[in-house]
């Protein structure tokens, strides 16, 4: 306990984007530092992404979670460049110590589905209808290598073998739509791999899929990390599937990272209460037993043109003072009383000695009743 | 075809009929060819033989992956999808058999929320005339002045404000939406809802909101409910008793515990198995070893021979493919029927996964 009261370091600027301790045998592939993207519209500046800072190390799986519109899946379209041109995008994306976003074009596509590769949540509109699944995944390989499309078909077949899909020879020749959804997001795996990536950008690779096919898919992409020797950065909004399959998660609120750190030790011990709401939320992270109700989190996510002033969670936070309305709380290293020592856990909250402390931080969210306070109205 | 007694379904010391109780429920769906005649060139069977029971102040979570027929379900039930045979018999009266008039009459009592908050509402009516429309189609609570009370009722009770009466769908976020589908499912005072996914399309914050509100409301006006979804957790949370489908038919039934801790069918097993991680916060070694199922399910207008789960389940033997097996009770808890040739309880051995330590 003595540890938690003092929980928190003075600020260090660099600690976001620093490796993590204990990094010395994995290398870091990709880090991104201090990104923003902000969108011009009729309405006002949607500011989508605000100051995202993560590093990602080799074979390393790193989770971002965070609720819809809260810029997950910007942020990484953003390393890829795969965002509208009218897009404002700050900040450096570091590939083995190169600025992406300061490269050519050219340079930039060198780069794009060879180094670092996407998977996207959809491989029906991912995938082009009119061309068999051999030829737009030789189309990637003979896009970065000039070599003949019977090479680029061979191996197109290695990687269709690779995860896990029977008859690969003949199944090159196949159509999008004679897959299932299993099958085509296999596919479009097979796609991401087959230039031997450093990182896959796993955009809710999953979330289309029934949960058998799920975690087939999901065991497919952890067994590609090994055979290619890929980090992987896992955008989902399912807190189980981070647990389950992240060495490292960040949690986002309204475009700003708000908890960064090892997963279990994240869920086991959050410091930002919108990370303690989303467990409470959730009938698997809350602990509640059947018949006790879950602890949501009061209210919506805020629109991102009319940000809220301070630290964007005030407005539903139970612990929001003054000084939550007006300062931004910045992404602070955590003392750790459990959990592996000098593993980095950051958050950004104002009082994340509170949930330190807490025996339960949980407890903070109450299950309210919902009808009750409508009837007081 | 039918191996389910209705005998063997009710759960031992039920004393008087049940609020609902489907029986031997078959949905044939034609499947037409693509020329102009539109001929039917088969038929898929989304739902072959369901039959369940539920009792007022009830939960029955239907849980099952896409094309399971759990949808279906829910909407045979309605009628909103005439049966193909079997009965519904809800209050002791059958619902498939009913004329128009009775059955219109009928539907007061039983409810539908649907799953998509957005195409559910019409985006052009006002929230008064949402939740009052059905109250006009059954002449309930007089005139307009009435009825804007009892909307003004609905609102307060799903949590949001009478005020909110005149504004329009596109004003509401997803989860307020939900509230006025659920309001508007208990303008006519039902007794049973469906409710088809009901927190699918909603954020996992707001989701948490609108099960609490299910769950309260269940208590304050003795509903039952049928809760159709893909969420093992929320189903879990919610359920009184789970049934479990695969490919149009109920694998396993049981009371919600015995379902989640002592499945024993092979199917509910690899489910269960195969959901992400049940509790967040244990180590990763904590994890039961997953169950992984090979290939995919297979097509409702083909469907195997005798068990439907055989092509992808480890225990199959040759009785499998010739023979149905019926849902009935093979040992395990009071009430669990299963069917499967080889039931048993799979032994959980926590921590002994060899599959358990990843990442």
């Amino acid at each position: 306990m003595s540890m938690r009261e003092s929980s928190r370091t003075a600020h260090d600027p660099d600690a976001a984007t620093r490796l993590p301790p204990g990094a010395g045998e994995a290398a870091e592939v990709l880090r991104v530092e201090d990104l923003t993207v902000s969108f011009p519209t009729d309405d006002g500046l949607v500011q989508a992404v605000r100051g995202v800072s993560y590093t990602v190390r080799e074979r390393e799986v790193l989770g971002i979670v965070g609720e819809s519109g809260s810029g997950k899946s910007v942020s990484s379209l953003a390393v890829l460049g795969l965002i509208p041109r009218s897009a404002q995008v700050t900040g450096r994306i570091v590939y083995r110590g190169d600025d992406v976003l300061a490269m050519s074009a050219k340079a930039q596509r060198q780069l794009r589905g060879n180094r670092i590769a996407m998977v996207f949540q959809d491989p029906m509109t991912a995938m082009n209808p009119v061309h068999t699944v051999g030829d737009q995944i030789a189309e990637m390989v003979r896009s970065h290598e000039p070599l003949p499309r019977k090479v680029a078909l061979a191996r197109a077949k290695d990687a269709l073998d690779l995860v896990g899909i029977p008859q690969a020879e003949t199944r090159l020749r196949a159509y999008p739509h004679e897959f299932s959804g299993g099958m085509r997001q296999r596919a479009m795996i097979a796609m991401a791999i087959v230039n031997r990536p450093d990182v896959i950008l796993a955009d809710e690779p999953t979330t289309a899929l029934d949960v058998t096919v799920q975690a087939q898919v999901l065991d497919t992409l952890l067994e590609m990390k090994d055979a290619v020797g890929a980090a992987i950065v896992l955008i989902t909004h399912d807190l189980g599937v981070v647990a389950d399959v992240a060495d490292r998660v960040l949690v986002m609120y309204a475009g700003r990272p708000v908890e960064l750190g090892e997963s279990r030790g994240v869920f086991r011990d959050p410091r930002m209460p919108y990370t303690a709401g989303l467990l409470g939320s959730t009938p698997s992270g809350s602990g509640t037993a059947a018949g006790e109700r879950l602890r949501p989190i009061s209210g919506n996510p805020p629109s991102l043109i009319d940000l809220p002033s301070g630290c964007s969670f005030h407005p539903r936070c139970p612990l929001a003072d003054d000084v939550c309305c007006s300062e931004v709380p910045a992404l602070l290293r955590q003392e750790r009383a459990h959990g592996a020592p000098g593993q980095l856990h950051l958050a950004a909250c104002h009082h994340s000695d509170r949930l330190a402390e807490a025996s339960d931080p949980i407890d903070f969210f109450r299950p309210e009743t919902t009808t009750a306070r409508g009837a007081q109205r | 075809m039918s191996v389910q007694s209705t005998a063997e379904l009710s759960a031992p010391g039920d004393q008087g009929r049940h609020l609902l109780e489907v029986r031997d429920l078959v949905m044939e769906f034609p499947v037409r060819g693509g020329g102009v005649l539109r001929r039917v060139v088969g038929t898929v069977e989304a739902v072959s033989g369901v039959s369940f029971t539920l009792d007022a102040g009830e939960t029955l979570g239907v849980v099952g992956e896409s094309g399971c027929g759990k949808s279906t379900t829910g909407r045979a039930i309605l009628q909103l999808h005439t049966p193909t045979s079997g009965e519904v018999v809800f209050d002791g009266r059958d619902l498939t058999t009913m004329s128009k008039d009775d059955l219109r009459a009928a539907r007061r009592d039983v409810q539908i929320v649907f799953q998509d908050p957005y195409a559910s509402l019409n985006p052009r009516m006002p929230i008064n005339d949402i939740i009052g429309e059905p109250m006009v189609i059954h002449g309930l609570h007089g005139d307009a002045a009435g009825r804007r009370a009892k909307v003004a009722e609905l609102l307060t009770l799903v949590g949001l404000s009478p005020e909110h009466g005149n504004r329009y769908p596109h004003e509401f976020s997803g989860g307020q939406r939900q509230r006025v589908g659920i309001a508007r499912a208990l303008a006519l005072e039902p007794r049973l809802l469906i409710l088809d996914e009901p927190v699918s399309a909603l954020d996992v914050s707001v989701q948490a909101s609108v099960v609490n509100l299910l769950e309260e409301l269940q208590e304050r006006l003795d509903l039952a409910y049928v809760f159709i979804a893909h969420d093992l957790s929320i189903v879990r949370h919610i359920s009184d008793r789970v049934a479990v489908m695969y490919l149009g038919r109920i694998v396993e039934i049981g009371d919600r515990d015995t379902i989640y801790d002592g499945a024993m069918h092979p199917y509910t097993q690899a489910l269960l198995s195969a959901a992400p991680s049940g509790d967040l916060t244990a180590g990763p070694s904590d994890k039961t070893e997953r169950i992984m199922l090979d290939g995919d399910v297979p097509s409702p207008m083909d469907p195997p021979s005798g068990c439907r789960f055989r092509t992808r389940c480890w225990k199959a033997e040759d009785v499998c493919a010739e023979e149905q097996p019926g849902l009935v009770h093979r040992g395990g808890a009071p009430g669990q029927l299963v069917a499967c040739h080889f039931a048993e309880v799979r032994p959980v051995a926590a921590g002994s996964g060899t599959d358990a330590v990843r990442g």
